[in-house]
């Protein structure tokens, strides 16, 4: 029987393009221990030690093998974690299982990419995951991907250009008010709609940038977190789902929807006793490497019918003060150390159920429930369910 | 250090050459292999059928990934192609570097998912055509082989699939 | 017709991965590699707390986890705990074979630092043997500014 596990320590570096003035150790120890600084603890109240980012972006293979003093890992449990884009939910989901366990009662867990490192590089790191046989020499990185999956949604919808450009404006806004957040762009729509093409029909400003940061977390049992903190951020539920990899030859699916994504949500919402996702869930922070990623995929997560997420982001729904706020953080297309990116989603979503964030914290209701969701190339997703209660 | 020094000290490390230089050679199995040897050989595509859920898949495989049967044998093999319709398609416009040589790759080139006919497999190419306003979401293509004697037994032995009239 | 599903020869598709990297020191690695460029000094980082000398510095101690910016200048001169001689060529190395490499626990330091080993004859090697830096004349700011480390009593 799982024990109760929450969120008693949230860290994060500023992102930015560049961190030269830190190698990456050092990097994670500042997400460490800002992590540790905020649930005043030090590291020696730490029982094992995780650390995830995606290995090929910066050319280490095994990347802990150089950074346990930025970890504080040395001589603790814990292990060196890479899942591509879903790494900083996996780092989570796996803190959450050293600590359910039982056999651990608090965990620092913390994920990080400095894509710097790669020359801004990483499309060609994402086309090594694609199948050396069948898939490789096409492969446009994550880029391709999410090209087509914008193409798809237009052409289904016919719903033109300016849905994106509406989404992109949103994160931009949200992202001004988030001091960790990397891109912090004055937008207007017609800057989105005349913006550079980097690959059809996905424009530059689509697109997220290469950021480089740190997070970090400590998760405790339900006895200690009560004595850390007066604010514990409870995991209710969470829900991992494979799919084939988005390398269309070695899937069964030619079309770009997420199953994975449509099977965790639905997995997630029965578990938990929603039925209306966008009335049962207050914040909703998505992985969406592009403008057009989050509205297809609000459709993906079962938030609203087929054919209609453009129609709510039209109308304002999704806005930090909408009906339904999703990334009040400014969202990955705002900010993307990949491997750390999945774990800022929990971070941020934590951070509204503490009433913590600051100038984007969501007012319009008070949040109590809150989802993050990983994406990775690999195409598998992980939602996370966080609450402010513990029942 | 105060962060005046660090500036004064910051400097673009480091003397060690920073190029990965990998070489690879990666085995393609028996299905997979025996699918390169057609398209190689006899200028063939090939996909296999689970004979439990009737799922496709190109190329061939010898477990479905939806429900784990082996598929052993030819006879869930199928021809496909050379023609398809294309399902979705992206124009890159901006050089990436192709991982393989550390070389910008060159733009303008077209990516399509494409289904073949003859099983609801979908398959990723180039397409020949690189201008959007001439490439549609089911548009119909084909094959466009090596000559045999150029051909190695490799995905790129299928040069690109070119638009062709209904 | 061909009934089998197994190629006649085993397919193999050859290819590489080759990609630009660029590292970054940060600000403690930087001193580090700036003093070795433009003064020949080797610089280690002590801790408050353990009082453990780092080198090459670092900014956070392993065992204590403190915030390390006690620099140190040590003399170069250290101890060999371990060397090897590499007498195989492969493309992926530094220098042609044989060529020789070792631990050295520097004077003043807690930590091995890894370096070429030079102007010495097989036998001579032997651990516990005292060696000091050899410093290239065009510098970079890099470990390999030190060119390697050389026997002690060999007179400069």
């Amino acid at each position: 029987m799982a024990r109760k596990v929450a969120i008693v320590g949230i860290g994060q570096t500023e992102h930015k393009t560049r961190h030269p003035e830190c190698s990456h150790a050092e990097l994670i120890n500042e997400a460490a221990r800002r992590a540790l600084e905020d649930a005043q603890l030090t590291i020696k109240d730490i029982d094992a030690v995780l650390n995830g980012n995606m290995d090929l972006f910066e050319g280490h293979n095994l990347l802990d093998t150089i950074t346990v003093d930025g970890s504080g890992a040395y001589l603790k449990p814990g292990r060196k974690m890479n899942t591509g884009g879903t790494t900083g939910g996996t780092m989570v989901t796996s803190a959450w299982y050293h600590v359910a366990s039982g056999i651990y009662d608090v965990v620092l867990t913390i994920a990080s990419e400095k894509q710097e490192e790669s020359g801004g590089n990483t499309t060609s790191a994402i086309i090594t995951c694609a199948d050396p046989l069948a898939y490789r020499p096409f492969s446009t990185g994550a880029v391709g991907a999410l090209a087509m999956v914008a193409a798809r949604y237009m052409h289904d919808t016919g719903c033109g250009e300016e849905p994106g450009a509406i989404a992109r404006v949103k994160a931009a806004d949200n992202a001004l008010k988030n001091p960790y957040a990397h891109l912090k762009l004055h937008l207007t729509l017609e800057d989105v709609l005349e913006s550079r093409m980097l690959i059809y029909p996905l424009r530059l400003l689509h697109m997220c940038p290469q950021s480089s940061g740190a997070c970090a977390l400590v998760l405790a049992s339900e006895e200690k977190a009560k004595k850390i903190t007066k604010k514990p951020v409870w995991f209710k539920d969470h829900v991992i789902s494979h799919q084939e990899c988005f390398k269309r030859p070695l899937s069964p699916d030619p079309t770009p929807s997420m199953i994975s994504q449509t099977d965790a949500a639905r997995k997630l919402y029965q578990r938990n006793g929603v039925t209306q996702p966008r009335r049962d869930i207050d914040v909703f922070e998505m992985y969406e490497p592009a403008a057009w990623a989050e509205i297809a995929w609000m459709e993906d997560f079962l938030l609203c019918e087929r054919g209609e997420a453009w129609k709510l982001v039209e109308r304002g729904v999704t806005a930090l003060d909408g009906e339904f706020p999703i990334n009040p953080s400014g969202g990955v297309v705002s900010t993307n150390s990949i491997g750390a990116t999945a774990m800022v989603r929990v971070a941020e979503a934590a951070l509204q159920i503490r009433g913590d964030a600051g100038a984007h914290q969501v007012t319009r209701k008070e949040p109590k429930t809150a989802v993050a969701t990983a994406f990775g190339g690999c195409n598998w997703t992980i939602m996370t369910l966080l609450s402010k209660n513990l029942d | 250090m105060t962060k005046q020094e660090a500036q004064e000290y910051m400097i673009v490390p480091c003397g060690i050459n920073g190029e990965m230089n990998i070489p690879y050679s990666w085995g393609a199995g028996d299905f997979v292999g025996k699918a390169l040897e057609e398209l190689r050989d006899n200028g063939k595509i090939y996909a296999n059928k689970c004979p439990q859920c009737g799922r496709f898949h190109l190329p061939p495989r010898k477990v479905c990934g939806r429900c784990h049967v082996e598929m052993e044998g030819r006879e869930n093999w199928i021809e496909v192609g050379p023609k398809g319709t294309v399902l979705m398609f992206t124009v890159t416009v901006t050089p990436f570097l192709e991982p393989e040589t550390g070389k910008p790759r060159q733009v303008p080139y077209t990516v399509a998912t494409i289904q073949l006919d003859g099983a609801p497999a979908a398959f990723e190419h180039y397409l020949k055509e690189t201008d959007p306003e001439k490439l549609k979401v089911g548009m119909r293509v084909e094959a466009v082989l090596k000559p045999k004697e150029q051909r190695r037994g490799d995905v790129r032995d299928i040069i690109q699939f070119r638009t062709i009239e209904k | 017709m061909n009934q089998e599903t197994k190629p006649n020869t085993p397919v193999s598709i050859p290819g590489a991965i080759i990609m630009p990297y660029r590292y970054y020191a940060g600000a403690t690695g930087s001193k580090f590699f700036v003093e070795l460029r433009d003064n020949k000094r080797i610089m280690g980082i002590r801790c408050p707390q353990c009082n453990r000398v780092y080198v090459p510095p670092r900014s956070t101690c392993v065992h204590c986890f403190a915030k390390l910016d006690e620099w140190i200048e040590l003399d170069g001169r250290g101890t060999l705990e371990s060397y090897t001689i590499v007498h195989y060529p492969l493309p992926v190395h530094p220098l042609s074979p044989p060529f020789a490499y070792g631990i050295i626990k520097l004077d003043g330091a807690d930590t091995g630092l890894t370096h070429f080993l030079g102007e010495f004859e097989p036998e001579e090697l032997e651990i516990g043997m005292r060696v000091k830096p050899v410093f290239k004349e065009k510098r970079e700011g890099s470990i390999l500014d030190i060119k390697y480390f050389k026997p002690l009593y060999k007179n400069s």
